[in-house]
């Protein structure tokens, strides 16, 4: 269970200024600028969750990921993990946690990976069989014997991310943060890390948050998402129910087998496409009845063929971060 | 026991560090150089200064000589690095150690007895023998009393740790961590008797030397090793090495704590 409550956190930034005097006031009176990464948030998810944590740059995301992992005091406010407030308890809570951050590596730079691994072995004493089933398991899964003596700086971003993540999940961790674990990797290592992930979640039932900005991780990976933006919440709910509430309409692509003007169903005019004129493109909002329309436009037209895009959640969020926390 | 030992997270970090030392060849050699020349000008500027005297002051050339060449060779065999936490807290790799569940002040302490075993092994040892051969090095007055010395030399080394481990936490407050280690590392350098024997110091001054921790860290040993001490005054410099210890100590962990709350970890 992991319970967020009004927390807070700001950093102080100093404002550098260039040139003669913007140098000398840098280094007399250097102005700084107080910044609010993270502003009143408060969520709670319970056990076996696993929730996409998304939002623009600059969001606030990794500043959370990183209170609740224990490496950040906040300001304000509380945090809760699993009972552990996670900065206060931080050498004993840190056993029940994996975290990845995708941009820095949390292994030895110069160890090959089965060294690093031996070493977190020892450091989070994992029992030989438990470490033995979790090595052939994530071997599997991530093809991490291809390249197992390599030092982790010799490894492509796409080899180390996936020894991070296998790294993070080697003790059991009972909840697991993920900053940006898909940044910069190519589709079949996307594919592979999501696929991950997602059977660890189903098999152990842990607990995972994650941060993206790639939306098909939300789409395939996630049942809730959380979006935030300066720091605060602006939804909280399913993917779904995403799509109900801001996906406005839906495109439904009717083909006819002959060419016609433009139709009217349910109050809907078609407009015909430019470049395929037997295609009829119909914006539906999302109170009306699709079955509905499609039997209109059969009494009308002869239908050959005929497809319906959903919302895309992408363009959604992008609703979402324009119109602000006000609105949604 | 020795399996406990082997698996210890804080022995597999000390031993990764000293494996880790091992790979800088040329800097190596250029050390071992560098320390073997260094010992040859310091030997021969006290020779000078005795002028074929046998003693001066009451003491014997061939004691300042063993005195000069340990305290020398152990100076330059244990080095910490006073930024290695700065660095780490400033490029925000201090986040994986945070992330680990162990204590990041006794993992450092680890990474360094680590590589600073190295240099007993890879560089101290070899000067020794070197120096013994050419200045002809006082032997021990007993195998107890190089026992003896030998306990203090490695509590010697923890004091000169705690010492660093002070400077290195204050890089929370201060930016300039630089200034602080060189003038902490000149400091020890004449208290510690390391340039001039303590011996040939002023009285004044070695009987206030009396009340720091720097007398006991490269001296006491030296001392202890030539048999100049009696077994109270052995007992006394111990204690004197503990009670500072665990006044550096506390210092230190106060400041971590602290400190650590000023940690913000850069990027992501
Ligand atoms: N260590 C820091 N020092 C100063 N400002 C920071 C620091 N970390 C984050 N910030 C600022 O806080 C805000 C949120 O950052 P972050 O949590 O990294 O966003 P996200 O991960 O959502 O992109 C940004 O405006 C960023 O510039
Ligand atoms: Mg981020």
């Amino acid at each position: 269970m992991i319970e967020l409550e009004n927390v807070v956190r700001s950093f102080k930034i100093v404002k550098r200024k260039s040139g003669f005097r913007g140098t000398l006031k840098n280094l007399f009176a250097p102005e700084t600028e107080i910044k609010r990464a993270v502003n009143n948030l408060s969520f709670t998810i319970p056990d076996g969750q696993m929730v996409g944590f998304i939002g623009p740059n600059g969001a606030g995301k990794s500043t959370t990921v990183k209170m609740l992992s224990g490496v950040l005091y906040p300001d304000s406010g509380s945090l809760r993990v699993n009972g552990f407030v996670p900065h206060r308890d931080r050498k004993k809570y840190v056993r029940h946690i994996g975290v990845v951050f995708g941009q820095r590596s949390q292994l030895w730079q110069d160890l090959p990976i089965t060294d690093s691994f031996e070493m977190l072995k020892s450091i989070y004493k994992i029992p030989d069989e438990i470490y033995r089933t979790n090595i052939e398991l994530f071997n599997e899964i991530l093809s991490l014997h291809t390249f197992e003596n390599k030092q982790v700086r010799q490894l492509s971003l796409g080899q180390r991310m996936r020894a991070d993540i296998a790294a993070a999940f080697l003790h059991n961790p009972d909840i697991i943060f993920l900053d940006e674990p898909t940044i910069g990797l190519d589709v079949v290592v996307k594919e592979n890390v999501r696929a991950f992930i997602k059977s660890i979640n189903e098999q152990r039932g842990c607990t995972v948050i994650f941060t993206t900005h790639d939306m098909q991780d939300i789409e395939k990976v996630c049942k809730r998402i959380l979006i935030i933006d300066e720091g605060a919440l602006l939804y909280d709910g399913t993917t779904e129910k995403l799509r109900d509430v801001f996906g406005e309409e839906r495109v439904l692509t009717v083909s006819l087998n002959e060419k016609t003007d433009t139709l009217t169903a349910c109050g809907i005019k078609s407009s015909v496409d430019a470049e395929n004129p037997l295609d009829h493109i119909f914006r539906v909002p999302k109170q009306i009845k699709l079955p509905e329309m499609i039997t209109e436009i059969s009494a009308k037209a002869e239908i050959a063929d005929l497809r319906i895009k959903e919302p895309e959640i992408e363009a959604i969020i992008r609703r979402i971060y324009e119109k602000g926390a006000a609105d949604a | 026991m020795l399996d406990v030992l082997k698996s210890n997270k804080y022995i597999k970090i000390m031993r990764m560090s000293f494996s880790q030392s091992t790979v800088f060849r040329a800097s190596y050699f250029f050390g071992l150089v560098n320390s073997i020349i260094s010992v040859f000008i310091t030997v021969s500027i006290w020779k000078a200064l005795y002028g074929g005297a046998e003693s001066v002051d009451g003491i014997s050339f061939s004691a300042t000589v063993t005195n000069i060449v340990f305290s020398m060779l152990l100076s330059t065999a244990f080095g910490f690095n006073d930024f290695a936490i700065a660095g780490k807290v400033h490029s925000g790799a201090v986040a994986s150690e945070l992330l680990k569940p162990m204590s990041i002040s006794l993992s450092n302490m680890f990474q360094a007895i680590g590589s600073n075993l190295f240099k007993l092994i890879g560089h101290f040892a070899p000067t020794l023998i070197i120096s013994a051969i050419f200045f002809k090095l006082l032997p021990p007055k007993s195998f107890a009393m190089l026992l003896l010395a030998a306990v203090s030399v490695i509590f010697g080394f923890c004091l000169l740790y705690s010492i660093s481990y002070i400077v290195s936490v204050t890089s929370f407050w201060i930016t300039n961590v630089w200034s602080l280690s060189t003038l902490k590392n000149v400091i020890i350098g004449i208290f510690a008797g390391t340039m001039l024997p303590i011996w040939f110091m002023p009285q004044s001054l070695q009987n206030a030397l009396r009340y720091t921790p720097f007398d006991v860290i490269y001296f006491a040993p030296v001392k202890i090793y030539l048999g100049q001490m009696t077994v109270e005054e052995i007992a006394f410099s111990f204690g004197k090495q503990l009670f500072w210890l665990g006044v550096f100590i506390l210092c230190g962990a106060l400041l971590w704590r602290k400190g650590v709350k000023k940690i913000v970890i850069a990027g992501g």
